[in-house]
């Protein structure tokens, strides 16, 4: 067992254990007992019991029985029923051993002391609060049949073991329930990534399959030509979705990313370059950005002709200021109509475009010629003070 | 007139035949074809094509590791990216490790012939798509630097102008046209671009800007 690594356990820690730490405690727990036990006996119950033999043996039985039942429940596959069986039987063999070694003696713990306990927390860390408190029960009997039975110490002794018995137990279904929720949460979340990696194979086979269609398409007459365009469509709604970086709850997180934002308005006939990286700026600014481009992207539709196609470049200078310029190639005005469109309100551009630019502390500027298309330059500030 | 030699990457198979018979057609060896990673650095080493047409989503390892690979083992080898869902990290790896170019497959069957007849000569062959994702990544670059108070790898005016139109979707002749140059620099300051990002990438930038100080810098 390489010490190294962390999951390899410890020395006495069996690497596949969940409950390992909380097992290594509890050992740690009843060997000190055993010491206790031990050193009580050797110290005040030798000179007061007259049998050094007697007490000696039963030293050395909580002693050895202490070793053995702590290596054998070390792997998890050694807890069956017959080990905390033994347990308790040589738990309760060595209280009632009292009667036999000290006679009329009165032993205040019985030679147990406070090891007798062990047996019961053993039981309710690795099987269950139920058989812990069974052991308990059982080993309190015990206790209370040695005499001078009832008295104020043994009393103390039962409460003490049947009490630490029932909050170990409590505290460790606890810990088991938890530990089951995460695994189903982690084999959840596993499925989840798997399903995820197929779609993303399927979805990669039929943009495939669309983007064949498209190429092919023209040259099988008519027909193929409208298939192609077809999977045109398809196409770039399949990417916008395979794309789509947009997430989280808006009314929860007040900052979104700009860049994933715009990605959504990819389409055949709308190229959208972002950087890879994010922009983010609070919602209210996304929403006048997006509402400001959809009126760019109109414009584009009513006036640049049936085949202009748009480009949208979002780009920075410095980091507090965002560019976003929005290009077509359609016909294209000269300065004068954008003038005069501009002064009656039309094409949106008071309103909808400069207006809105203004009002998130923005400008807008607006460069055609005819038979050049258009080009949009939108730029705003950005906070990054944070 | 000796015919390039090009190797085809992808695991469909409709996508691989559709492709080689594209580029037969107008004069390139299709030398051989690979259907995943493995297929790809195998074939590649045995038949050593001047071109490769990667596609980025292939069975392990991935397109982009491949290209990294291949180009580490022959420098002089022109990569071709291609990619039907393009995850963006994954084009800006391939195109760091060195690639020339990046199309996505839904470009017409010209412009895919035309792409990889741009890659093995050399040149860059760039979307509007990628230019924007380029133009990204040097302010990340020079972020990243100056958090290291150091100077990144910064594109001159020059370069952010030329790689801007082509992100606005402009042709490289009309790039030239609005600029006042040639056709000819246009495609140097997409390549200087391209070059810097992937020098960036082997942290040879000292020995570039040696390089550009033995060298007149002026167009």
């Amino acid at each position: 067992m390489s010490p190294g690594t962390r999951d390899a356990g410890t020395w006495f820690r069996h690497p596949h254990d969940v409950l390992g730490r909380v097992y290594a405690v509890s050992v740690t727990v009843r060997v000190a007992m055993a010491v206790h036990a031990i050193l009580i006996n050797l110290i005040f119950m030798v000179p007061l019991v007259h049998n050094d033999v007697g007490v000696m043996v039963v030293c050395l039985v909580m002693a050895l029985w202490t070793v053995i039942v702590s290596v054998l429940l070390r792997r998890p596959r050694r807890r069956r029923g017959w080990v905390f069986g033994a347990d308790l039987a040589v738990t309760v063999g060595v209280v009632l051993a009292t009667t036999l070694v000290a006679g009329d003696v009165d032993v205040p713990l019985t030679l147990a002391a406070y090891w007798g306990g062990g047996c019961a927390v053993y039981a309710a860390i690795l099987v269950s609060t139920r058989w812990g408190l069974i052991q308990a029960v059982i080993v309190s009997a015990a206790y209370f049949a040695v005499p001078p039975f009832f008295t104020a110490r043994r009393i103390d002794v039962v409460v003490l073991i049947i009490a630490s018995t029932f909050c170990l137990g409590a505290l460790m279904s606890q810990f088991r329930e938890t530990l089951r929720e995460q695994q189903s949460e982690r084999d959840r979340s596993a499925a989840l990534a798997e399903r995820e990696r197929l779609a993303r194979i399927v979805h990669d086979g039929a943009l495939q399959v669309l983007a064949l269609v498209e190429r092919e398409g023209p040259s099988l007459g008519p027909r193929g030509m409208r298939l192609a365009s077809l999977a045109r469509e398809s196409e770039s709604q399949l990417r916008a979705l395979l794309l789509d970086r947009e997430v989280g709850d808006e009314s929860v997180t007040p900052l979104v990313d700009l860049a994933a934002a715009l990605d959504k308005y990819q389409s055949a006939r709308v190229t959208v370059s972002t950087m890879a990286g994010q922009v983010m700026v609070p919602r209210f600014v996304v929403d006048e950005v997006e509402a400001t481009l959809t009126e760019a992207l109109n414009n584009v539709q009513r006036h640049a002709g049936p085949d202009a196609s748009t480009w949208v470049l979002l780009d920075q200078e410095s980091d507090d200021e965002v560019i976003l310029w929005v290009r077509d190639n359609g016909v294209g005005m000269d300065s004068d109509a954008v003038t005069d469109a501009s002064d009656r309100g039309r094409l949106g551009i008071r309103d909808s475009i400069v207006g809105r630019m203004s009002a998130i502390h923005g400008s807008a500027i607006l460069k055609s010629s005819p038979g050049l298309g258009a080009e949009w330059e939108l730029r705003f500030p950005v906070d990054t003070g944070e | 007139m000796d015919r390039k030699r090009v190797m085809l990457v992808d695991d469909h198979p409709m996508w691989i035949d559709a492709l080689s018979e594209d580029l037969t057609e107008v004069g390139f060896e299709i030398v051989a074809v690979a259907k995943n990673g493995t297929e790809c650095l195998a074939r590649a080493r045995a038949t050593r094509p001047q071109v490769v047409v990667m596609d980025l989503q292939i069975p392990e390892p991935d397109g982009a590791t491949c290209t990294e690979i291949l180009i580490k083992e022959f420098p002089d080898l022109h990569v071709l990216v291609m990619s039907a869902s393009g995850e963006r990290e994954d084009v800006l790896r391939a195109m760091r490790a060195g690639a020339k170019g990046y199309l996505v497959k839904s470009a017409s069957k010209a412009e895919l012939v035309e792409g990889v007849r741009r890659t093995a000569d050399g040149d860059a062959v760039f979307t509007p798509g990628l230019a924007g994702l380029v133009l990204g990544e040097f302010r990340r670059l020079v972020n990243v630097a100056r958090a290291h108070n150091e100077e990144g790898p910064i594109l001159t005016t020059r370069e952010t102008e030329v790689l801007r139109r082509v992100a606005k979707g402009l042709a490289y002749r009309e790039i030239a046209e609005e600029l006042f140059v040639s056709h000819r620099t246009v495609q140097n300051h997409v390549q200087n671009v391209l070059r810097k990002l992937q020098l960036h990438n082997r942290v040879e930038l000292t020995l570039y800007a040696i390089d550009q100080g033995i060298h007149d810098p002026n167009e």
